[in-house]
């Protein structure tokens, strides 16, 4: 970008001059005192018309333009418009070279682009050499002060994007503390005013009193429930949920749920079956208490609303995935169709008398979900509408035996993710869905001095590198497709993160297996640059050089000792 | 005989407020969070005061959600119902709901939950009451 600073310091590179002269005897003069000086080198094209010298500029680029005014075709000031046109933002220094008495003509060019001009018939060596090394470091310079303008353009836009985000962020936690305050003072309403009666002797009866008391001790109970929720809430929000990771046996989960659950399921007359996996021996990775809560969550909203029929709780194992898929299955009253995307939202619940009937936080799914997402799972809710039932499904990993060897894990800020490796190295961040291949990924990753943190699904992997500011991240071009994805796969994660001022900066390497059905996509994404690749199968080599080449490349926008590099001169 | 229409789609809060105005105010209560049955009580006169819950999460009107704000401006927009008044009892309770909600709805006036001051409910439902209840005065607002 700067080369032409150098190349006016350093002698050793010719200089490489347009010159516009229909004159065949000046041109030779112009070579001959350029070529005699000071050691510089020169190389010469020559044009006797505008039509020429525009013809040269659409194929080259030369250092520097020596532009009698006084063409055959058309007059300079046309040139410098017409060479404006053709090179846009890629200046080429000119020289003005007018007649004697012709200053103004010198002054006009010189507005419309021209660096400098001189006189042909007071022509000397050192006139024309500093002519055209005055013009080109003129060049230089603006060139550096637009590379320095964009630059801040950039620093602009980025700080504005950080701004909205934070203004977002306010936003909501505004939001948020509203609709807190709404649904607190909704029980303590009941609390206070049925006490207030009793207190205040409003009761026709002793059992009209004793129905009272009671009706405030059942809204209280609710209020300790939403008052937990909330907690559970901004524990996760603030990233301080913490997991104490271990083998779960469905088995023994599934027994504890059904104890806890089955009386409720009698007294409404509905069926409540457990199924652990048939042999019986799959054990999965998760928090005890925190998959307990889950389960009985979703149990506990399924048998809410099943008033006929039964509740079915099912895992069934996907070893080659790496994962237990759990479905809660109900007969009730299921759930229309436009408000199943929106239940996994704070304070939504759904409508009709059911929930009318039994009440609950509208936090209830929205911690379920966060729970599964922390665990490394997915979850997604169907229902085919109205009557119709309801079935929750949700991913568990499956424990290994090695993964747990001397892993180390550390809950940082987020849903769903730990670093592993050493924390103080720095982080590459994995967008794999495939149990074993992310783990041989993490593995190489760590040897090579890297800590690693996962997503599974393309959104996870978008929203993580906007907060975790990875040195660089590896995606599969396919990924885990979760309940209504914002992004599809790993090429929708690309141009995400390459569109986010936030993300942009960040290197990201591509691992694919299918090279044919790359050219297609590479030609949907244009024109955001094209990623790095590595292809399957690759050496451990291959993957090393690859992540410290990105993490080596990469510009982090929140470092303010790097911005600016590109204005540097050599 | 005129009595104070509750809307409210917490079931256990309906009951409370009805049980505060039958008991310390001997006012007769009825209550419902359905919009198309609240005008259509409104409109029949026997209303004489209508107490508005904010946050109605099953209230629809024309196929589309409707919150108290929303009643309250179709009974104020209506010539034959305008003069009913309309208290809102709400949960919205963070500085500048008061304002906001009175602005935009045409209620009369607002109270917010927990109503901790059962008086003050009852002096706000009598105050814009322009008749007194058919009931002996001098028990009300014990």
């Amino acid at each position: 970008m700067n080369s032409l600073t150098g190349m006016v310091a350093t002698t050793n590179k010719p200089l490489r001059i347009l010159v516009v002269d229909h004159c065949p005897e000046d041109r030779e003069m112009y070579r001959r005192l350029l070529g005699r000086h000071d050691g510089q080198q020169y190389i010469f094209w020559d044009a006797p018309t505008a039509a020429d010298a525009l013809q040269v500029c659409r194929h080259e680029q030369p250092d520097c333009i020596l532009l009698d005014y006084l063409l055959p075709d058309i007059d300079g000031l046309q040139f410098l418009v017409e060479l404006a046109d053709l090179k846009g933002e890629d200046l080429i220094p000119v020289v003005v070279i007018t007649g004697h008495g012709n200053e103004w003509v010198a002054a006009q060019a010189i507005k419309s682009g021209a660096q400098d001009y001189f006189v042909k018939d007071s022509l000397t060596q050192e006139l024309l050499c500093g002519a055209v090394r005055n013009a080109i470091q003129k060049v230089s310079l603006l060139r550096m002060i637009e590379d320095q303008r964009r630059e801040l353009a950039r620093a602009n836009d980025e700080l504005l994007s950080v701004n909205r985000n934070l203004t977002d962020i306010s936003r909501l936690k505004s939001e948020f503390l509203a609709n807190a305050s709404h649904e607190l003072r909704t029980p303590l309403n009941s609390i206070l005013g049925f006490l207030r009666l009793v207190l205040d002797g409003m009761c026709d009866s002793a059992e009209e009193e004793r129905d009272f008391i009671q009706t405030s001790f059942d809204s209280a109970r609710s209020l300790l429930e939403l008052i937990n929720n909330l907690l559970d809430i901004s524990k996760m929000e603030a990233g301080k949920m913490t997991l104490d990771l271990e083998a779960v046996n469905l088995e023994k989960l599934f027994n504890d749920v059904y104890l806890l659950t089955h009386v409720q399921a009698q007294e409404k007359s509905v069926t409540l079956e457990f199924h652990a996996p048939e042999d019986g021996a799959t054990s999965v990775r998760a928090d005890y208490g925190k998959l307990k809560q889950i389960l009985l969550n979703l149990v506990g909203n399924a048998l809410k609303f099943t008033d006929m029929g039964g509740i079915t709780v099912r895992a069934i194992p996907v070893v080659e995935r790496g994962f237990v898929t759990i479905d809660v299955v109900d007969t009730g009253v299921g759930i229309r169709p436009e408000i199943q995307g929106k239940l996994f939202g704070k304070f939504v619940q759904g409508d009709g008398s059911a929930t009318r009937k039994h009440g609950g936080t509208g936090l209830g799914l929205t911690i379920t979900k966060n729970l599964v997402e922390l665990m490394g799972g997915v979850i997604q809710l169907e229902s085919e509408g109205v009557g119709k039932g309801t079935r929750v499904s949700f991913t568990v990993p499956i424990y290994r035996e090695d993964e747990e060897q001397g892993a180390d894990w550390r809950q940082v800020a987020g849903q769903g993710t730990a670093v592993k490796g050493d924390p103080s190295q720095p982080l590459v961040l994995i967008a794999e869905d495939d149990l074993h291949f992310r783990k041989m990924l993490e593995d190489l990753a760590h040897q090579a001095g890297f800590s690693t943190v996962y997503a599974l699904t393309a959104d996870d992997a978008v929203m993580l590198a906007r907060k975790m500011k990875p040195v660089a991240i590896t995606l599969d071009h396919a990924l885990l497709v979760p309940e209504h994805p914002v992004l599809t796969d790993g090429w929708d994660a690309y141009a995400a993160l390459k569109t986010d001022a936030n993300t942009a900066g960040i290197p990201v390497i591509f691992i694919t297996g299918y090279d044919a059905y790359l050219e297609d996509r590479l030609q949907e994404i244009s024109p955001i640059e094209a990623p790095r690749f590595i292809s399957k199968p690759f050496t451990w080599e291959e993957f090393t050089e690859a992540l410290n080449e990105a993490a080596e490349s990469g510009s982090t926008p929140q470092g303010p000792e790097k911005t600016g590099r590109t204005a540097q001169s050599p | 005989m005129r009595q104070v229409l509750v809307v409210e789609d917490d079931p256990v809060n309906a009951r409370l407020f009805q049980m505060i105005l039958a008991r310390r105010g001997h006012y007769e209560v009825s209550i419902t969070e359905d919009p198309d049955e609240i005008l259509h009580l409104v409109r029949s006169g026997q209303v004489a005061l209508v107490v508005m819950d904010v946050s109605l999460k099953n209230a629809t009107y024309a196929g589309e959600a409707i919150d108290g704000v929303g009643i309250t401006r179709l009974i104020k927009a209506d010539e034959r119902t305008r003069n009913t008044p309309v208290l809102l009892a709400t949960a919205r309770a963070m500085p500048g709901d008061r304002e906001s909600l009175l602005a935009s709805s045409g209620a009369e006036d607002y109270i917010a939950k927990p109503v901790l001051d059962h008086q003050l409910f009852l002096d706000k439902v009598s105050t814009l009451i322009p008749d007194p209840p058919a009931d002996t005065p001098e028990e009300a607002g014990i």
